[in-house]
């Protein structure tokens, strides 16, 4: 027995383990971090989880240097086990984008907790698994790599929404992104099983090939395989609910007033950041062919997001929920972008959504920070008449988020200038001169929405009310490590509205790596 | 054999599941008809993977059948904590949150 | 000369900083802090004017380009022309004076000392900016920023809901007409291939009237040409020196400027003509009438600018050489007579504390200077000599008289009708202010508020005396818009000629008229019926929007469940003509066949039943029904799984359902048959796709050799399990993360429970 199993030879897949290291350490540093706090449970109080999370993420974000590196060497891609998952630019980016945002949403939760007083290392633990997930998602060559990434991505954010004991809210807010995403999982998995069928495979790149073929073959798609086509409509459902496009928008605003203020941030930024990735990866390399099969779909989606987003935030007294509906009109610029690329400006229309992806991530980061320090105790404080004379009361949170807002307006000088107008260049290049305008329409009427913040903010009542003290412009107590993360955010708005080219071509690798697999 | 019987079962286990999705008030019923879907997958999955000679689809339909497992964990989860709450899991009474 | 523009620009944009920072001490210091950009710039510009080479020496007007981004079409194109520098003199020479001028409007102890001097120091450099761009992605950002300033300079003065309205709507006319001067230049830079200003030229046919008719729609909301002017009476609820800034000297002159740019481009496009007269005389006519009927002297001038800004309007639609050259003068000289009003306003009404025309009298008597400043301004403005207006409004009579045809009968009428209703309600205006009346209260005076009027009332004079220097800034710009300009100047003393009768005779009409309608007193001020109708059309967009959303965002699930499920069955829908029934079969083995009613019988009655416990069991069954089909198709080892987890799931759903209540909420029938219609319809689409694409027969697995594979290279019989530890062992681990996760989220949730309780 012990001769047979010695001449048995296991052939293993080689794995490049160094360029796994933010997935590994993001992952087996979440097991460690609740196997630790479970032993000592004088860890759970305390900065300790928090401090361990910024260190996690920290560490990852130090070895992407290195790993680019290696990528360049390899040649910009590096197929890792068995091809399933591809280390290139663009997964190093939003691996990067994670990270970023878990370091925000850490220094955020670790005083709101102390503040609500609830504890618990789960939080952060959840956050861990759920970047790990999105970083999965991004760099998945293989649809079964994109639906785990996104089922650890959705049910770790599905719980953190709804863990905050004391607020029903959170609950009903948890549970209706629950039933919803499970719902847009079932859909999801069904497209999945569709695309199987037609295909025969479920990587990407071989998927790509398959409908090449099937191309040059003379077969055209759409008339050969409407299985393929339903597959795609189905995959497209389960994206845009990820990232908040409508039509399956509706949880949004919901889950944004309900759930715990530094988990939306991780929302906004993070998850539809992810959600978006894995719809690029796939539908940029797989489908990449077909572009002209899925284009109109985006387009609509495109079109209803910026303008049912942008009509709803308008009426909007709770700034929780107006920015849930700025995040749909971003989701649409995104899809904008995409659209753009599926209509000829595969280049531009590309790298307009890598942009607007950090971008956003950037902004909505920044904009929850200020919210969560506004919010105050028990996270009430999200109704515009809240914000009266903020600019007086904390003339240093109100500039900053100021300084936030008129970036997710698209004012000149910030980083989302250049995501809005990389986006509408891009549309006017493939020629999509209609959903160039309607876009340019809805974002006019957004950035009326932030000036109507902007404005609540900096107002200043009548001299002679001298009402010096307004209960609504009481100072609020602002932690500092809430106001140092909004300082982050505020900061790279600007360092990157000024100098767009900031720290080198990401982007242009991003897109570059992923174009080329097509 | 013929694939479309699989394929006809599976349209007809989802139809029936979003049925259920679309008609229950009881959050954990809706749970249950979510599996229903997942269900479908699954025998979509396997058809395709003997349809097309490959392995892959019966793999994926046992990751499938572990995803929907934990899935039903969380919201089991989810939905007591909001019972606990409320007294009450009716989604439809779920509106605190709204327009 | 280049590193001059960005300098100039980055001294703003430093200033606005530093005057935020200052302004945090008092609104006085951000305002002196403040003053210092416009003020060098304004040197800078008269510097240019006075050496003599000045822009003529270099080649060409000086241009900058500040490429920001490789590749994209967005460079910062600056170019700096005579008209540009034109326009730099006014806006930072009259800034410079109401930085200045604020300095004594406010009180020491004003609120809004960090918010306002940068504002109106933003709005400077916006300014600046958009006068100096030579690319219509430049253009167009400076002309929304100047609409957002001026907005947050409304808007900011008091939490007066009438204040915010007028905000509001100025901010949506001019923030919506940008947007559509910039589809207008989108059209042409398409057609030229370049978005340099400069080289725009008119396409051809049908899309050069598209732009040509968008073009001037953007820049007559910006100008407040009628019907568009709505916004403006409104935004005087800014503070005086904002009204003086940027509602009549120079924000408002933007459009003008983009009407006097645009006009050799579109020379040969009639729409551009008649659409421009329209806008032109019919602003020019009831702001004339408007500014006769208001009793608020400071709604008076904005009314008078309405008149004036459809003066210039006209004279370059009209476009000949002497036309335009009389809209470059007058551009010039009613910037500086009317933002001296503006000033002489705001002091009357901080020193009485009443700008109403029905309750001030006697001031010429107490307040002397500034009425002699008002007198000055006054007079200019109506075209009286020896003071700067005069030749300018010479120059425009006879642009019209020298017309022919129909367009002199047209232009005659209108501009010499305008130039009455001008000196009707210049007259009513300084008669009403500092003529007979109560006796009013007069506060001291600030000398801060003083200079600056003085200044601009002194300018309307030596503009006058030294008409050669103002000939050398003026001619240039109207030679730049159209060369056939160069012929005319401005003259003190035209001779007895047609058009100084004409001239002559407006005064005295318009003088008589000015003293009826002064003696007439108004009871109280005319309705504004367009403001209303502007301001219901965005409140009808406001208060319906949330009744729109009560619709989509329900905030109930099962219609959020519904509207995802109806996207699917449109998603399905489009493959329903390719269902062809004829291949299908129902079963091979009877065994399928009874499964597979199983299942359904099972799922249906799950979907249906009331009792959780039954409902738990059909779910059950459904699960065991699988098995039995992953048994049939070859897979035992996902049938025992499948089977395995069943169970814990339905043990799970019954602990679940355990501790829950015992009843099933009803559902009433009309809901019900919805949700069955949405489902059946999804269901059917989803068939249908599948029924489709699956007639075709399943080839026969060649799994030998993976079977093979799995055998020899991964050593064990198993091919699921070989693939599962090996070949998929990142997937497997995957599904490790999320149990992981799913046990630590359980773990959470439960935690949660425990310290509630």
């Amino acid at each position: 027995m012990l001769a047979l199993l010695a001449q048995t030879q296991v052939q293993i897949p080689e794995i490049v383990w160094s360029v796994l290291w933010p997935i590994v350490l993001l992952s087996i540093g979440g097991v460690l971090l609740i196997t630790a706090t479970s032993i000592s449970p004088r860890l759970r109080v305390g900065s300790f989880p928090a401090a361990m999370t910024i260190v996690l993420a920290g560490a990852s974000l130090v070895t992407l240097p290195l790993i680019w590196s290696k990528v360049r060497d390899g040649g910009g891609q590096l197929p890792v086990i068995a091809d399933a998952i591809r280390i290139d630019a663009f997964t190093l980016l939003v691996t990067g984008i994670m990270c970023a945002s878990l370091i925000v949403v850490s220094l955020l939760l670790d005083d709101y907790l102390r503040t609500e007083g609830l504890d618990g290392p789960e939080w952060y633990v959840l956050l861990l698994m759920s970047a790990t997930g999105g970083i999965l998602m991004a760099a998945a060559n293989d649809l079964i790599v994109t639906f785990l990434g996104l089922e650890i991505l959705s049910i770790a954010v599905y719980v953190l929404a709804a863990l905050h004991l004391r607020r029903t809210k959170s609950q009903e807010a948890g549970f209706k992104y629950f039933i919803l995403g499970a719902l847009s999982s079932a859909i999801f998995l069904y497209g999945i099983a569709m695309i199987y069928g037609a295909t025969g495979s479920l990587r990407l790149t071989d998927i790509a090939q398959f409908i090449a073929s099937g191309n040059s073959a003379g077969l055209s798609p759409l008339t050969e395989s409407s299985l393929l086509l339903a597959g795609m409509a189905m995959l497209l459902i389960g994206f845009g609910f990820k990232i908040s496009a409508a039509p399956f928008h509706l949880w949004t605003p919901d889950v944004y007033e309900g759930a715990p203020t530094p988990v939306v941030a991780f929302m906004a930024s993070a998850v539809k950041a992810a959600g978006m990735a894995g719809l690029l990866r796939v539908f940029i390399v797989a489908f990449g062919v077909v572009a002209e099969d899925w284009r109109p779909v985006v387009g609509a989606m495109a079109i209803l997001s910026v303008v049912i987003g942008a009509a709803s935030a308008l009426g909007q007294d709770n700034v929780k929920r107006m920015l849930a509906y700025s995040s749909i009109v971003h989701a649409g610029f995104m899809l904008v972008g995409l659209y753009a690329a599926a209509s000829g400006a595969a280049q531009t229309g590309t790298r307009s959504v890598v942009f607007y992806l950090f971008a956003y991530a950037v902004m909505s980061l920044g904009t929850f920070a200020a919210f969560t320090l506004i919010g105050g105790r028990g996270d009430q404080n999200h109704s515009l008449s809240a914000y009266v004379g903020l600019s007086r009361s904390n003339p240093m949170v109100a500039s900053l988020l100021a300084v936030l807002l008129l970036a997710q307006a698209g004012m000149p000088f910030t980083i989302g200038f250049w995501a809005k107008a990389r986006v509408i260049i891009a549309a006017a290049n493939g020629e999509n001169y209609v959903v160039a305008a309607v876009a340019m329409v809805a974002a006019v009427v957004a950035a009326f929405v932030y000036l109507r913040l902007i404005v609540t903010m900096f107002m200043i009542s009548e001299p002679d009310e001298a009402g010096e003290a307004e209960a609504s412009g009481a100072q609020l107590r602002i932690s500092r490590s809430g106001l140092f993360a909004l300082g982050i955010a505020a900061a790279a708005t600007m360092i990157w509205g000024l100098f767009p080219g900031f720290g080198g071509d990401w982007f242009g690798e991003a897109t570059r790596a992923l174009l080329e697999l097509r | 054999m013929l694939l479309n019987q699989f394929l006809g079962l599976a349209a007809i286990l989802f139809c029936i599941g979003v049925y259920g999705v679309l008609t229950r008030r009881n959050g954990v019923m809706v749970l249950m008809s979510i599996e229903l879907i997942l269900n479908a997958v699954n025998i979509n999955l396997v058809a395709f993977g003997a349809y097309q000679g490959d392995v892959g689809g019966q793999v994926f339909a046992l990751f499938v059948i572990a995803v929907a497992a934990a899935e039903v964990g969380v919201g089991l989860a989810i939905v007591l904590l909001i019972y606990r709450n409320r007294r009450s899991i009716d989604v439809s009474e779920a509106d605190l949150l709204q327009g | 000369m280049q590193q001059v523009i960005w300098t100039l620009l980055g001294a703003h944009v430093a200033g606005v900083v530093l005057a935020a920072i200052a302004g945090f001490r008092s609104i006085r210091a951000g305002l002196a802090v403040a003053a210092f950009a416009p003020t060098i710039t304004a040197i800078w510009a008269i510097w240019l004017f006075v050496s003599q080479d000045g822009l003529a020496g270099a080649d060409g007007p000086p241009t900058s380009e500040l490429v920001w981004v490789e590749g994209l079409d967005l460079a910062f194109r600056m170019q700096v022309d005579s008209l540009a520098l034109l326009m730099t003199l006014l806006v930072s020479g009259i800034g410079a004076l109401v930085f200045i001028y604020a300095i004594g409007y406010f009180a020491p102890d004003a609120a809004g000392g960090a918010t306002f001097p940068p504002t109106l120091l933003a709005f400077s450099a916006s300014m600046l900016g958009l006068v100096w761009s030579d690319s219509i992605w430049t253009l167009f950002i400076f002309w929304e920023a100047t609409s957002i300033t001026s907005f947050l300079l409304v808007g900011h003065k008091n939490s007066d809901a009438n204040v915010q309205t007028a905000a509001r709507r100025a901010l949506m006319i001019t923030g919506v007409g940008g947007l559509v001067l910039l589809a207008g230049l989108i059209i042409l830079a398409q057609d030229v291939g370049s978005s340099t200003l400069t080289n725009l030229a008119a396409a051809e046919g049908s899309r050069a009237t598209l732009a040509a008719i968008l073009v001037m729609i953007g820049a007559a909301t910006k100008s407040a040409q009628v019907p568009f002017h709505v916004w403006l009476p409104g935004a005087m609820a800014a503070p005086t020196p904002v009204s003086a800034y940027l509602h009549s000297a120079t924000m408002v002159k933007a459009g003008v400027l983009l009407v006097a740019v645009m006009g050799t481009t579109f020379a040969d496009v009639q729409a551009w003509k008649v659409l421009g007269l329209a806008f032109g005389i019919a602003s020019m006519i009831w702001g004339g009438v408007g500014a006769l009927r208001h009793v608020d002297a400071k709604l008076i001038l904005a009314w008078g600018t309405i008149s004036q800004l459809g003066l210039l309007i006209t004279l370059l639609a009209l476009g000949t050489g002497k036309a335009v050259f009389a809209a470059t003068s007058i551009l010039f000289a009613h910037a500086i007579f009317k933002a001296g009003l503006f000033l002489i306003v705001g002091e009357v009404d901080i020193r009485t504390g009443t700008r109403d025309i029905r309750k001030l009298g006697g001031l010429a008597k107490s307040m002397p200077i500034t009425f002699a400043v008002a007198l000055l301004s006054g007079l200019s403005m109506a075209g009286a000599p020896p003071l700067l207006g005069f030749p300018a409004k010479e120059a425009a009579i006879e642009a019209v008289l020298g017309l022919s045809g129909w367009e002199q009968i047209i232009g005659v009428v209108s501009v010499v009708g305008g130039a009455v209703l001008t000196v009707a309600y210049t007259t009513r205006f300084l008669i009403g202010v500092f003529g007979a009346g109560p006796d009013t209260i007069v506060k001291p005076r600030r000398l801060a508020m003083t200079i600056p009027a003085v200044v601009l009332g002194f300018l309307s004079v030596a503009g006058f005396a030294a008409l050669g220097l103002v000939n050398d800034i003026v001619r240039p710009a109207a030679i730049e818009l159209n060369a056939k300009s160069e012929v005319y100047g401005l003259v003190r003393w035209p001779g007895i000629k047609t058009a100084f009768v004409v001239s002559m005779a407006v005064l005295i009409v318009g003088f008589a008229l000015g003293v009826g309608a002064a003696a007439r007193k108004v009871a109280s001020a005319p309705n504004a019926t367009g403001a209303d109708a502007a301001d219901g059309l965005i409140d009808g967009i406001l208060s319906n929007t949330p009744r729109f959303i009560a619709v989509v965002q329900h905030g109930s699930l099962p219609v959020y469940l519904a509207t995802m499920t109806a996207a699917v069955a449109v998603a399905g829908i489009a493959f329903t003509d390719q269902v062809s029934l004829s291949h299908l079969q129902l079963w091979d083995t009877p065994l399928q066949g009874v499964l597979a009613a199983g299942i359904v019988a099972a799922a249906a009655a799950g979907a249906a039943v009331r009792s959780r416990l039954g409902a738990t069991l059909t779910l059950g069954a459904t699960g065991i029904g699988m098995s039995g089909i992953f048994i049939i198709h070859g897979a035992p080892d996902l049938a025992l799984t499948q089977l395995l987890v069943e169970i814990i799931v339905v043990v799970g759903f019954v602990l679940g359902l355990g501790q829950l209540a015992n009843q099933f909420p009803t559902v009433d029938n009309a809901w019900r048959a919805t949700r069955l219609a949405v489902a059946t319809l999804g269901g059917l689409a989803v068939m249908a796709g599948l029924a489709a694409s699956s007639a075709n027969p399943s080839g026969v697995a060649p799994i030998e050799d993976l079977t093979a594979g799995a055998v020899n290279d991964g050593g064990g019989n198993n091919v699921v399990n070989v693939i599962l530890t090996d070949v998929r062992a990142l997937d497997t681990l995957g599904e490790v993360v999320v149990l992981a996760t799913v046990a630590i989220g359980i773990l959470a949730l439960a935690n949660t429970r425990r310290a509630e309780a």
